[in-house]
């Protein structure tokens, strides 16, 4: 399966993880 | 085939090495773009301390600086080539956090005008390069290559043609070379005419993400010119990209109707295939926005995740334009690629000039 998914879906699936993890309290606050 | 300036859109980012094959580059990466980052706010605390008021100069320039000083110099080794390509990967993972900053309606008003902008900007470069590929008497191939790459969006609509049209190598070298010097250069020249014309943010954003070709070359630019000028180039250039698939597939039913290439049976299934899948996660976070899944500090989270994302694309964008090698590529694909882009460029600003009431 890792093979086969392109840097495009990779961007998207890893993106939305992220932001469901942050809605879920899970990652801390992130600076800049 | 040149592999320093025609660099293929890495399949997975797990290849070559896997995850711990990459990690290297990724570092350089992160250390050049956060020396850009420490380079701002050392200046910034520099002239607050002293009371001098020093120009604030974007971390996003000295990280395209300290990049192509270092490729430029001591070379990039070996072992940080695959982490380094994987710019590409933070430059659309930074573009789909980005959808947190738009509520779905402002995609919709901004993408609708910036669709209709693309129009125009697509038939008049398509038919500009063109001319000057023939007038320059360009190989038809390397001509199609151009046309697609300063019309749509720069190195991955060259790649996404090359199959496409089956374009020589070589003809694909010349023409990433052309977008990429070009690319380098706006990065330069638009802030300054953006700031000499007294241009609004969202004018110039929305002038950066049409006419500079390279979508990293296309957020930096309007990055650099202000933080709100960087998403507005991030929408105008995200809505170019999605119209890859027509474009491609355009000149790849005009080639193969010169029997040069096989025709292609499932028209729809090429157009999902060329698609820029990374539009999609843009809009479904824009819509979780829009429909209040995240609270605003929640919000703020995300934006700031995109800004790290950017910073090591940013890196990415010097790291991998080599300077000596684009001088060997030879000048007259330059030559058509700059005179095109430069019509372009004054097209487009008019165009969006003429559309300034509708951005504010």
């Amino acid at each position: 399966m890792m093979k086969t998914l392109s840097v495009d879906w990779w961007s998207v699936i890893l993106a939305l993880a992220a932001a469901a993890l942050i809605r879920m309290g899970a990652i801390p606050h992130i600076s800049w | 085939m040149n592999t320093t300036v025609s660099r293929p859109a890495p399949r997975v980012v797990a290849d070559r090495g896997g995850l711990l094959g990459v990690l290297p580059g990724i570092i350089l990466l992160a250390v050049i773009g956060y020396a850009g980052k420490v380079t701002e706010q050392s200046i910034t605390a520099y002239g607050t301390a002293h009371g001098i008021a020093l120009p604030n100069i974007e971390y996003v320039l000295w990280a395209i600086l300290f990049g192509l000083v270092v490729a430029n110099t001591v070379g990039i080794p070996a072992a940080f080539r695959a982490g380094v390509d994987t710019y590409e990967f933070w430059l659309k993972i930074g573009i789909v956090f980005q959808g947190v900053r738009f509520v779905l309606g402002d995609v919709l008003k901004l993408g609708a005008l910036s669709l209709l902008l693309v129009a125009i900007e697509l038939a008049v470069s398509i038919a500009l390069m063109t001319w000057l590929g023939r007038r320059f008497r360009l190989t038809p191939k390397l001509t199609s290559l151009l046309a697609i790459g300063s019309s749509i969006c720069g190195v991955s609509a060259i790649i996404a043609a090359k199959g496409a049209i089956d374009a020589d190598d070589e003809d694909v070298s010349y023409a990433i070379a052309a977008v990429l010097a070009l690319g380098a250069f706006s990065l330069f020249a638009f802030p300054a005419i953006g700031h000499a014309l007294g241009m609004s943010d969202a004018a110039f954003g929305m002038w950066a993400g049409l006419a500079v070709d390279n979508t990293a070359e296309s957020v930096a630019a309007g990055a650099l010119y202000s933080e709100a000028a960087g998403k507005f180039a991030v929408i105008a250039k995200t809505t170019r990209n999605a119209t890859i698939g027509f474009v491609v597939l355009g000149y790849a039913i005009y080639w193969a109707r010169r029997s040069q290439t096989s025709d292609i049976a499932n028209k729809a299934g090429f157009l999902w295939q060329k698609f820029p899948k990374f539009v999609l996660g843009f809009l479904a976070i824009s819509v979780l926005a829009t429909v209040g899944a995240f609270t605003s500090e929640q919000a703020v989270d995300i934006a700031n995740l995109s800004r790290w994302a950017f910073l090591l694309t940013f890196a990415g964008v010097g790291l991998r334009t080599d300077i000596r090698q684009m001088r060997k590529q030879g000048f007259r694909p330059f030559v058509v690629g700059a005179i095109g882009e430069l019509a372009i460029a004054a097209l487009t600003l008019a165009m969006i000039l003429a559309a300034g009431n509708l951005l504010t």
